[in-house]
Parts: structure tokens; C-alpha cells; sequence
């Protein structure tokens, strides 16, 4: 074939409808149009078959196939020859798909009839190229055509990320470096609790309110999903309400925003793409992704992404086992962003293991109850410095014994004090040391 | 849905393909540019190029059949005919208009799922071929419960 599939990806995307053409036994044309066609490898595509139609009873008669399916930018129409060859209900192609249309039923609310039957998967024949249908012509098609030049800007993203030395670091400038050399502007990164049942937003890149602490349930929108699953899942052609950041703002308005955090999101997203974090087999977190203008997450695109994920996973694990914690620049001594004659009150609400700083919301859990600790100490004794390995042999905190994560809870904890801006904040003194600064008079 | 339904639904700027197949039943799609429905829906005329469906007018040629498919890209509505060229000629200038305005409705539409204003607007209109078709059906193609019903029968 001329064109191959891969050249092809970003008309997977789903912005514009596909159509199917298939012929009945006695001769008689169908066309019919499919939300989604799903490219499988580099000579197979997939579409779903969730009711049984007319498309369906045609390849059971007669197994030929057009499929007609569109680059969204500049909708440049390409025919795909197919030949119906099987159709699977189990394995990864099936899977995949079921994610997605999981995905948009959970969004529906309408699950019975978005459930999969069958992923139905076509040999590709021949693809036909016709000209484009518009005018306009961008010079370019996807992002990842755009930014990604080769695997050379790989290497350097790696290299850039290795040279971070800390996880705060590593938390911020990744973000910074991805925005850089890939042009992604709105990203997430969001840390699995050690129950993996939740995740932690610890750094955000691209947003006017950081939300730092933001939780997001395993299950709980497009985030939750890829948690749950541990799949890459994409979605690059956004109907009203998919997206994830609304969807979890008003889950938090329902309940009580008093004690939570707004996930940062974006109030019109056009494409979002998230990626598990894995080291074996475990989930570290999720990188989320998104985008105000449509984005076309190609195959290329998907691979950076994987990559990229698999890199920062790596890299998170190798700095805790360090015990390289907070960042350096923030060793030095910074200017007290409130007077010492002003005061601190803080309340600690010992049955749900919550903070408030001032009355407002600031924690909770296990970095709720370190801060309690190291206040109480502070205000007890004076004393200012402390240590990791303190915070892991002192018994009230009631640290997991394996996979603490302490210093990514340390990290968070640092971030809530400097977003909350109310006078306490910590300050690294050295590997696995830090000391806390209150510029004020606590109220415990 | 019922005809004026239908006819409503044309006018909305729907997303238009036509399926052809050749004598092995070996399928085709091409675009359509706009069609004219009859007000009783038994037959109508549609536009199509002749430079982008060579393959379909050579079908056309060998056996007439074709399925045409019409469907509003921001709600999924639609429906699909189903019949047999009568007749392959050239537009008339009045069919001009029609497939202009066709145009000009389709723009406005694909807008609505996220293509680009510039895509949209440069959107081309390649039809010059008109094909007059007998329809033998039409099919209820809107996702959900109707679909697959002929048009008119509960």
C-alpha cells in the first residue's frame, strides 16, 4: 500500500466520524457511520460491535469492507480496502476499546448500552489517498509531527530529567522540561497513595491554581480509569462534559469543598491524553495531559507519552530510595511571607486527620499528621530541625511500615504550606534533614 | 422519523457518503455534496464528483445500486437510503446552488464537533455530476432503538 497506517494514525482520533461500506449477499450497498475505528498494528484495524446491525449481518455474508476515515485537520479522506477477518472477545485489542467505550458510558451514565460485544478485526488491503477536501493547509499535521522531531529530543528530555537530583526537583522541572522541548502546556502529576486506591496530585504544570493535594479515586473519571486499568487512554475528540478536571470539581462541590482541592483542569479542554506510571507493575502514579486546542495523540505521540511516563516512574522510585527529598532552591533563605507579630492558628481535627491553617483547609492524613507532630514539637521544645529518620521511628505518626513514602509526603506538605502562604514552611538543611519556619505565633 | 423528518434533516447540513459495490460486491464509498429529496420520498437526486468517484460511477454504471447515508455529525441523526441510479448527468446550474448551500450548512455543522473554522471554511465542493435515484428504502440510521427501521413503519 501506498499510505501506510501509521502515516496515517492521527485519523484515529475520532474527531470526525468514519464510515463503514459493506454489501449484503444479494448485492445491496450499506453505509453506515462508527463513532470510533480503532488501529490495531500496522495492517489491522478494529471497530466495535456493540448492537447487531445491518454492517454486522453484511460481513457474516460477505466479509469486504470500506472504511472511510479522515485526518481532522484538514479532513483529507482516506479509504481503507478491508477484509473482515475475526471477531474477539477477550485480549488486549478487546480491552482497549472497552476502556474507551467504558470511558464515554461512564461520562453517559449509560453503560448497558455502551457494553462491547466484539472487537470486529479487519486485514487492511489498501489504503487509498485522495486529495485534500479543504483548502486550508496548516503546513503540518499532528502535534507530535510538530514537536517531535526524532528520538534524539527523547534522549535529551531523558537526559534533562536525570540531571534532576531530587524528587521536588524532579516533580517541577519535569513539567517545565516536557512544556519545553514536547510544547505540552497543561500537565498533571498525581502520585498513587500506597492502598493504590487514590491518587495525589503532587505537581501541576500550565494552570492558574496549582492544586497541589488534589486526590482523584482509582475509577473516578479519565485519571481514576487509567489508574484502575493502567492503560494509556486518550481522547482526542472531547464530547461536552469528558473531562476529567470538571467532572472531579463537581464531584468536590457536591461534597465539601471546605476539606478538599480543587483538581486543576481546564474549563474548555479539547484533548486530554493520561498515562499510568509503572515500575513493576506497580503503580507510582499518572501523568495527565490536556490541551485547549485539538490535539491529535497519534501512535508517535502515544509512544513519547508512554515513554516519558515510564521514565518519570523510574526516576521517582530511584530518588526515594535516595532519600533525596526537597529541592535545593529552596535551601536558601527566603524572605517570611507574613509579620512575626501575626498568628498561626492551627486546628487539627483528630477523627477525620485533618488541618486547618487560619480556618482554612490544608491537609489531611498521614501529612496532616506529620505536620501536627512537627509543630507540636516546635511549640513545645523549640526545636526547629528534624530528620526523615526521626519522622520514621516516631511511633505516633504511625507510619506504613514498608512504602512509607515519606518524602513525597514531605514534598506535598511543603507545597500546601507555600500555596496556603500563612507563615510555616519547610526548609531542607541537608540530605534526609529539613527544618520548619513559622513566622508567626502558633495557636495550637 | 418520518418524511418531513427527513427533509428536515437535510436541511441541516448533514454529512453525506454514498456506498456503491462493484459485480464481485466488493464495496466503495465516495462523497456527496448535497441531495434534493422528492416531498413524497420516493426519489431524489444526488451530487457527487466525478474526479474523486471514479470507482463508484463505474458501479453505478455496472449495476445501479447505491446506499446513501445522511447523518447531522453534532446530534447523529440519520437515516439512509437505499435505491437505484435512474440516470448519471451533469448539475444543473439550479443543483449548483443546491450543492452550494448544501455547502454552506455542512460548514456550519462540522464546526460544532471541534474541526477548525479555517478547515471548515475551506471545505471545497467538488460535485458536477448529478445521479437521479429510485429509492427503495430508508432506513432509520439515528443510534438507539429506531435504528435499523424502515422509515414510516412503527
Amino acid at each position: 500500500m501506498s499510505v501506510t497506517l501509521e502515516q496515517i494514525s492521527f485519523c484515529f482520533e475520532g474527531l470526525v466520524p468514519s464510515v463503514v461500506a459493506t454489501c449484503a449477499k444479494d448485492g445491496t450497498p450499506n453505509a453506515s457511520y462508527l463513532s470510533h475505528v480503532f488501529m490495531v498494528d500496522a495492517k489491522h484495524v478494529a471497530t466495535s460491535f456493540q448492537f447487531f446491525n445491518k454492517t454486522r449481518a453484511n460481513l457474516l455474508e460477505n466479509p469486504y469492507a470500506m472504511i472511510k476515515v479522515m485526518n481532522p485537520i484538514n479532513l483529507q479522506p482516506y479509504h481503507l480496502k478491508l477484509k473482515y477477518l475475526r471477531s474477539e472477545r477477550s485480549g488486549p485489542v478487546f480491552d482497549n476499546m472497552s476502556i474507551k467505550l467504558d470511558v464515554i458510558a461512564a461520562h453517559e451514565g449509560m453503560g448497558q448500552l455502551f457494553q462491547l460485544k466484539a472487537a470486529d478485526i479487519y486485514e487492511v488491503l489498501e489504503v487509498q489517498e485522495t486529495a485534500p477536501d479543504t483548502t486550508y493547509n496548516p503546513g503540518h499535521v499532528p502535534m507530535d509531527e510538530v514537536n517531535l522531531k526524532d528520538l534524539e529530543l527523547l534522549r535529551v528530555i531523558s537526559d534533562k530529567m536525570g540531571e534532576l537530583t531530587n524528587l521536588e526537583d524532579l516533580f517541577d522541572c519535569s513539567m517545565q522540561i516536557l512544556n519545553r522541548y514536547l510544547g505540552w502546556s497543561h500537565m498533571i502529576l498525581l502520585l498513587a497513595e500506597p492502598d493504590q486506591q487514590t491518587l495525589v496530585t503532587h505537581s501541576s504544570f500550565g494552570y492558574p491554581v496549582g492544586g497541589v493535594g488534589a486526590e482523584v479515586k482509582k475509577g473516578e473519571g479519565l485519571i481514576g480509569m487509567c489508574a484502575e486499568h493502567r492503560r494509556l487512554l486518550k481522547v482526542g475528540a472531547l464530547s461536552e462534559g469528558l473531562r476529567y478536571a470538571q467532572a472531579a470539581k463537581e464531584g468536590v462541590a457536591a461534597k465539601d469543598l471546605k476539606n478538599k482541592i480543587a483538581l486543576p483542569g481546564l474549563v474548555k479542554p479539547a484533548s486530554q491524553v493520561v498515562a499510568p506510571l509503572l515500575v513493576q507493575n506497580e503503580l507510582v502514579g499518572v501523568l495527565a495531559i490536556e490541551s485547549e486546542v485539538q490535539a491529535y495523540w497519534g501512535l508517535k505521540a502515544k509512544l513519547v507519552v508512554t515513554t516519558v511516563a515510564n521514565f518519570l516512574a523510574l526516576a521517582i522510585r530511584a530518588l526515594e530510595g535516595q532519600g533525596r527529598v526537597l529541592g535545593s532552591q529552596i535551601a536558601t533563605e527566603l524572605p517570611c511571607p507574613l509579620l512575626v507579630s501575626e498568628n498561626i492558628r492551627v486546628r487539627w481535627v483528630p477523627e477525620d486527620e485533618l488541618i486547618f491553617l487560619n480556618d482554612q483547609y490544608l491537609i489531611k492524613n498521614i501529612p496532616a499528621r506529620i505536620l501536627w507532630y512537627l509543630l507540636q514539637t516546635y511549640k513545645n521544645t523549640g526545636r526547629a530541625e528534624f530528620s526523615n529518620m526521626e519522622l520514621r521511628a516516631e511511633k505516633s505518626l504511625n507510619l506504613p511500615e514498608i512504602k512509607d513514602n515519606l518524602e513525597t509526603r514531605l514534598i506535598l506538605l511543603r507545597k500546601r504550606l507555600e500555596d496556603q502562604g500563612v507563615g510555616i514552611r519547610l526548609v531542607s538543611s541537608g540530605r534526609g534533614k529539613f527544618r520548619i519556619e513559622v513566622c508567626g505565633e502558633l495557636i495550637l | 422519523m418520518d418524511i418531513k423528518e427527513l427533509h428536515d434533516l437535510i436541511e441541516t447540513g448533514i454529512g453525506m457518503v454514498v456506498a456503491t459495490r462493484d459485480g464481485m460486491l466488493l464495496p466503495d464509498i465516495c462523497e456527496g455534496y448535497g441531495i434534493v429529496l422528492s416531498a413524497d420520498a420516493k426519489s431524489c437526486t444526488i451530487f457527487i464528483s466525478s474526479a474523486r468517484s471514479q470507482a463508484a460511477l463505474k458501479n453505478i454504471q455496472d449495476n445501479g445500486r447505491v446506499a446513501i447515508s445522511l447523518s447531522r455529525p453534532c446530534t447523529y441523526k440519520a437515516a439512509q437510503i437505499k435505491g437505484r441510479v435512474l440516470k448519471t448527468r451533469t448539475m444543473t446550474d439550479s443543483e449548483q446552488q443546491a450543492s452550494e448551500k448544501w455547502l454552506s450548512g455542512y460548514r456550519k455543522e462540522i464546526q460544532l464537533i471541534g474541526v477548525m473554522n479555517e478547515t471548515a471554511q475551506g471545505l471545497l465542493r467538488h460535485s458536477d455530476i448529478a445521479l437521479d435515484v429510485a429509492i427503495d428504502n430508508i432506513f432509520v440510521q439515528t443510534p438507539g432503538p429506531e435504528a435499523g427501521r424502515i422509515m414510516g413503519t412503527e
